[in-house]
């Protein structure tokens, strides 16, 4: 029976496509069974509607399902093939990409969805400077700077070029909302795009993607409803996604959060690692699934000022076995156990394991936990210690220095606290001293006045994103500034070791390798330089902790990708 | 009357104005801008970061920035948030409704019970009636609210007797009005008895306090001696006098109507103006902040002058020196 209703629907699709020329759908080969609601705590409330304006994942989280994008990413944010675009080819030159767009595609409202929208959305919104808060601009350049050409191909093609050959091109490029011409144009051109699709303008909202939020009650519910022209349907011919509503349930505190999923109001729960093991036990007797997934694509690391104010101090930290004794002075699995839970890995490269560059061999480029190795290292480098026990360096100074980091965030202050207890073990005394995150940003951007500190940055899925933290002229290479770009940094005190050169360069040079596998190479070699010379010295990193019940199907999680990126196959048995 | 009213309200201007001086000076001074998340950003670069700055006037010095605030606000425009693109005025507005009525519900808890339960231990002292009750309310001034809160949600996902936090229920649109008034009613409980019960003991206290003090004074006695009713020397004499100074306090309660409660909020998903505006002094949404803070200073005003006509109403020598 089934068999035949599917052959007869292809049989008429097959026949349509002929009559009618049928818009292209993406099939996916997956089964379900439509209809229900999808309940997802969030923790906060949107802030704006408005994929122009978004910063906070409050925000980005809701928007990300109401646009789809050029290309589509799969679990572990690997390419998986063209989302609004059905193809893409290489341009000739190799400077650029030919996306072919899917014809039939509509809007929510039902106006149709073209290659005219990509063109407007880059030329018109993206590459316009100071029209919008979002940093698509930023995202876009490509390693010099350029922003691409991007124009109408033929009927529904884009062309999108850089003047030179970009490799993190395509994939940042085909992650970039596309917009409507239709609903935003005059906002655009009145230059009030920043003001419109607030929280309060739902009724105006129109999208590409799965939902599009049709209920606002502030701080309490986001209602997103099915998008009827979507342009993805499963192998039976039902339209995807088979839930009718994504409601998102603002849920400010997790304990309450918890207790929400608990009783069957939230449909999917991220734990926080205290939490683990209450959830966990009541796994079998609820019917969940509960379990770790994989690191997140956060890190969690210590730097030190290299051009610090006091050149006694400078010395010790631009020295890099200073820092592997460092590192072999952090007891990284005393942080797993006391900051989470044992939930967590210890983290060796500037990568995220969950990105598909990370390279494994990075391991055994690690300085992990041994006090006996840290003090040989000392003393081969030239460093004493006093009757005390305290540690001297090479021309008899007492090593002691100040440790900082945002106060309030209390994993970073556990992980220092650790750190200061583990450092006096070698003789060398960190003073703690958090202080508030706007002092901190001041002190790293403005005056350069600090020591040492335990920071975090997210990373993307490819280190391309990086960049502006590891270019030697890079907006966030605060632990060694270049003179050019922040006058507290002394141009005769400033000093570009090897491995910050050659890290450089390869951040210069992976930008125009359209090899794949000589960019991984590229970045192979980056991550051993990290890890051998400590710029940065890494800790740990959490797994993302998930629980949801048994009857919530087609669940599939990646590092990078967490929960949504199949959010169209889920349904409810 | 009039005047007296119209002098307060003119003379709350200039009050006003260095309030907002003061909180828009302390703001600036704290290191800092609402653009410090962007920097930390290695997606933006330092460029956008300036084009950002002039974008939301951020580059100017400080007392241009608040004199082109103060010209918008006396044409009635608090200025825009700077996180949900949209004019201060319709977020707060979107958050009033809430905030009232868990502040009035908040309130009649914790003044009606608290006053006639103070009344009662008064009149019963050292019975097991006062002790019971003065051990009910310093439990409940001692318990802190987070911690009542989550022991309540714990209660509520136990027994399925209260709602998991919210405002109102998932098919709230559906409901008919008395339908939606009890789902209000129903969703409010938890958060009102939480901050209900921990200011219940202050006002029990004093109510008992001071009508303790009335009671043992020589009118009392004398009223009692020449022979009057035991019910008009209570009630209409002593009560009369204990009451000034909770009438005061009252005026003071009045100024955090629109305050919210930051903990109490967040534990129970109540979308008030506590949660919105640590929010914006979180970020550093600067106008967002101000208007909030000046609100809170209105109703401060505000409030004292209702409790300065209250206790016209109620002691008649008060009402002399207002004419």
């Amino acid at each position: 029976m089934k068999k035949s209703v599917l052959f007869v629907l292809l049989a008429v699709l097959f026949v349509g496509g002929f009559l009618f020329a049928e818009p292209e759908y993406i099939i996916e080969d997956v089964e379900g069974v439509p209809g229900g609601s999808y309940y997802i705590g969030a923790l906060g409330g949107p802030k704006t509607f408005n994929p122009c304006e978004a910063q906070e994942t409050s925000s980005t989280d809701i928007i990300d399902r109401m646009f789809a994008t050029l290309l589509d990413y799969g679990k572990d944010a690997e390419i998986r093939g063209g989302d609004l675009a059905k193809s893409y080819e290489v341009t000739e030159a190799g400077n650029g990409w030919i996306f072919h767009m899917r014809e039939g595609l509509k809007w929510s409202d039902g106006q149709p969805l073209t290659a005219e929208d990509v063109v407007w959305s880059f030329n018109a919104v993206y590459k316009v400077e100071g029209l919008i808060t979002g940093n698509t601009i930023d995202v876009i350049r490509d390693g010099e700077g350029n922003l691409p050409k991007v124009e109408l191909v033929g009927e529904n093609s884009v062309l999108i070029e850089y003047p030179k050959p970009f490799a993190p091109g395509l994939r940042t490029l085909g992650a970039v909302t596309i917009l409507p011409k239709h609903a935003l144009q005059e906002a655009v051109e009145n230059k009030t795009i920043s003001q419109v699709w607030t929280v309060s303008d739902v009724e105006d909202l129109v999208g590409s993607g799965m939902f599009i939020v049709t209920e606002y009650i502030p701080e309490q519910r986001v209602v997103m409803t099915k998008n009827p022209y979507y342009h993805r349907y499963d192998k039976a011919g039902n339209q995807l996604p088979y839930f009718n509503e994504l409601v998102w349930v603002i849920t400010a505190d997790q304990n309450t959060m918890r207790l929400r999923f608990e009783a069957g109001e939230l449909d999917f729960l991220g734990i926080p690692a205290d939490d683990y093991p209450a959830v966990k036990a009541q796994e079998a007797e609820k019917g969940w699934i509960v379990k770790p997934y994989g690191p997140t694509s956060s890190t969690l690391f210590l730097c030190l000022n290299f051009n610090y104010k006091d050149p006694m101090k400078a010395a010790w930290f631009s020295d890099v076995p200073f820092r592997q004794a460092l590192s072999y002075a952090m007891d990284r699995d005393a942080m797993i156990d006391v900051i989470y839970n044992g939930l967590a890995q210890p983290q060796w490269s500037g990568i995220s394991p969950a990105s598909p560059f990370y390279d494994p061999d990075v391991e055994d480029h690690s300085y992990p936990f041994n006090l006996e190795k840290a003090k040989e290292v000392l003393a081969d480098a030239g460093y004493s210690w006093n009757a005390d026990g305290k540690l001297l360096d090479r021309f008899g100074n007492v090593v002691k220095f100040n440790l900082t980091t945002n106060a309030g965030n209390q994993v970073r202050e556990k992980a220092c606290n650790l750190i200061v207890d583990t450092f006096g073990k070698i003789g060398i005394e960190a003073v703690f001293n958090p202080i508030d995150f706007n002092t901190l940003v001041g002190h790293l951007m403005n005056t350069g006045d600090w020591e040492t500190m335990i920071m975090g940055l997210t990373g993307g899925v490819d280190p391309h994103s990086g960049s502006n933290v590891w270019s030697l002229e890079g907006g966030l290479h605060f632990w060694n500034y270049s003179p050019d770009l922040k006058d507290f940094v002394d141009p005769a005190h400033y000093n570009i070791p090897y491995y910050e050169y050659r890290i450089d360069k390869i951040y210069k040079e992976q930008t125009s390798e359209m090899n794949e596998d000589a960019r991984w190479e590229l970045f192979s070699e980056f991550q051993m330089l990290v890890a051998d010379n400590l710029p940065m010295i890494y800790t740990v990193q959490q797994l993302n902790l998930y629980a949801y019940p048994t009857y919530l199907k087609n669940v599939q999680i990646g590092g990078f990708s967490s929960w949504g990126w199949n959010l169209w196959a889920l349904y409810k048995e | 009357m009039f005047k007296y009213i119209m002098r307060r309200l003119i003379l709350a201007l200039p009050v006003l104005l260095g309030v907002s001086f003061l909180s828009f000076l302390i703001i600036n001074a704290a290191p800092g801008d609402f653009l410090d998340q962007f920097r930390m950003n290695p997606s933006y670069t330092p460029e956008t970061i300036k084009v950002l700055e002039e974008k939301f006037g951020l580059d100017q010095p400080f007392i241009v920035q608040y004199g082109k605030w103060l010209f918008q606000v006396v044409q009635g425009n608090f200025g825009y948030s700077f996180q949900y693109h949209q004019p201060v005025y319709n977020i707060i507005w979107s958050r009033l409704g809430a905030t009232l009525l868990l502040s009035i519900t908040t309130l009649i808890i914790s003044w009606a019970i608290g006053v006639s339960v103070g009344i009662y231990a008064a009149l019963h002292q050292y019975k097991a009636g006062d002790q019971i009750a003065s051990i009910v309310a310093f439990i409940g001034l001692s318990i802190p609210n987070f911690f009542f809160a989550l022991l309540f949600l714990y209660f509520a996902s136990k027994t399925g007797w209260f709602p998991i936090g919210g405002m109102t229920a998932m098919n709230h649109a559906d409901m008919s009005f008395w339908g939606k008034f009890g789902d209000y009613l129903w969703h409010v409980a938890g958060p009102a008895i939480t901050l209900g019960f921990s200011s219940l003991a202050g006002v029990m206290r004093q109510m008992r306090g001071q009508f303790l003090d009335q009671l043992g004074m020589d009118y009392v006695e004398f009223a009692k001696a020449k022979g009057m009713p035991e019910k008009v020397v209570i009630y209409k004499h002593a009560l009369r006098n204990a009451i000034n100074p909770l009438i005061t306090m009252f005026g003071y309660t009045l100024s955090s109507l629109l305050g919210g409660a930051v903990l109490t909020e967040t534990v129970f998903s109540w979308p008030g103006m506590g949660r919105l505006t640590i929010e914006a002094l979180n970020s550093q949404d600067l106008y967002l902040v101000m208007a909030s803070l000046l609100l809170s200073s209105l109703m401060l005003i505000i409030g004292n002058l209702s409790a300065d006509l209250l206790l016209a109403a109620t002691d008649p020598r008060v009402r002399k020196r207002f004419q």
